[in-house]
């Protein structure tokens, strides 16, 4: 796969290399011809399906970086970022939407729109799309943050200024990206989930979503909410690790 | 260093890390920072800010409350017992969303270090 006419760099994700022979757990359907890519046979294969996201996102992460990296060295930033932000979005949105176009044929008239995510470096996680933009009418939010942070935040819940996006379904980097995190304390490796229906029957106000600015040389764009009020932990579960 | 030095400078490092961890969109950073200035301090400086820590968990302020409860929970200053104990009388009348939770959580910490009250 290209990004921007780099190849993909392997080794980030550990990809192994796609066979061009069907592969077994492939639902042929009623073609029965060779499946030489499950997207342009337009036939659902989760596996084959996982291997291409993931080749996908490394490529566009390999990228990222590197442009990252030529930014310190040469102030670049950010028009090539931007492209490489984009490539990512087309690969991983666009295979999302695969997945979930195939779902919809297998499982009825259930959409993305409706709130069907697939599996991101962070796994599943329900709520994509059907919360965006919204916050005050959302049922959850996710704070993207680090693993040592988790039992800490499990046991005292959340300090005030906290923030949380509705978006849980993004990629370490895309969290990144996206929530224009700081870019020297590295990627999250934590997802946590906040209950806005619990908190909202609680008593607590929901504070609204707005849209993530640049900072930190990050484009942002993503959905983001900063809570003025401890979280009970009570409230938050954590979803990853 | 004397009691109000200790208030002082605890009161501007928690301001500081607070504005520090808002800034990085990082809540969690401030209170790793807090842990890390009460393991710098030496035997007697501790035993003042645990004082400040106490006074801390009788504040108005529910932040600043719940900094104060995170360091009482994490590093076991059962001298801070009696105070929680005032706290949970008040939070039994309070209104606030949160008192309910606070309540609950007031209570397990105290629950945690009855043992080491007893001793």
């Amino acid at each position: 796969m290209l990004l921007l006419g780099q190849p993909a760099k392997a080794g980030l994700l550990r990809v192994p290399p796609t066979s061009a022979e069907p592969h077994s757990g492939c639902i042929a359907g009623r073609t029965q011809r060779p499946i030489q890519s499950s997207k342009r046979a337009g036939i659902w294969c989760p596996q084959r399906a996982r291997v291409e996201i993931a080749r996908a996102e490394d490529g566009a992460a390999s990228h990222t970086f590197r442009l990252w990296a030529s930014f310190r060295r040469q102030n670049l930033y950010p028009s090539r970022v931007l492209k490489a932000k984009d490539a990512l979005y087309d690969h991983s949105y666009g295979w999302k939407s695969h997945v979930s176009a195939e779902q919809s044929n297998r499982e009825g008239s259930r959409s993305l729109h409706e709130g069907v995510a697939g599996p991101t470096h962070f796994g599943s996680a329900p709520g994509l799309y059907a919360t965006r933009g919204g916050g005050a009418a959302a049922h959850e939010a996710f704070h993207y943050t680090f693993g040592k942070a988790v039992s800490s935040i499990e046991k005292q819940g959340r300090r005030a200024g906290s923030y949380a996006t509705p978006n849980g379904a993004l990629s370490p980097l895309q969290a990144h990206i996206d929530l224009a995190l700081p870019a020297n304390r590295g990627l999250p490796d934590a997802l946590l989930r906040v209950d806005l229906a619990g908190l909202r029957r609680a008593g607590y106000e929901i504070p609204q979503a707005t849209q993530a600015g640049r900072m930190f040389g990050m484009p942002g764009g993503g959905m983001e909410m900063r809570f003025p009020y401890p979280i009970p932990p009570e409230f938050i579960k954590a979803v990853l690790p | 260093m004397k009691l109000g030095e200790i208030r002082s400078q605890m009161v501007a490092f928690r301001l500081s890390v607070d504005e520090e961890a808002r800034a990085l969109k990082d809540s969690y950073l401030a209170l790793d920072r807090l842990h890390q200035l009460y393991r710098r301090f030496d035997v007697n400086e501790r035993e003042m800010a645990e004082q400040v820590l106490t006074e801390w968990a009788l504040s108005m302020d529910e932040n600043v409350r719940f900094d104060a409860l995170a360091l009482i929970d994490d590093f076991k200053i059962a001298s801070a017992v009696p105070a929680l104990q005032t706290l949970l009388a008040h939070l039994a009348s309070a209104t606030s969303p949160g008192a309910p939770y606070e309540i609950k959580k007031v209570a397990r910490i105290i629950a945690g270090m009855q043992p080491m009250v007893k001793a």
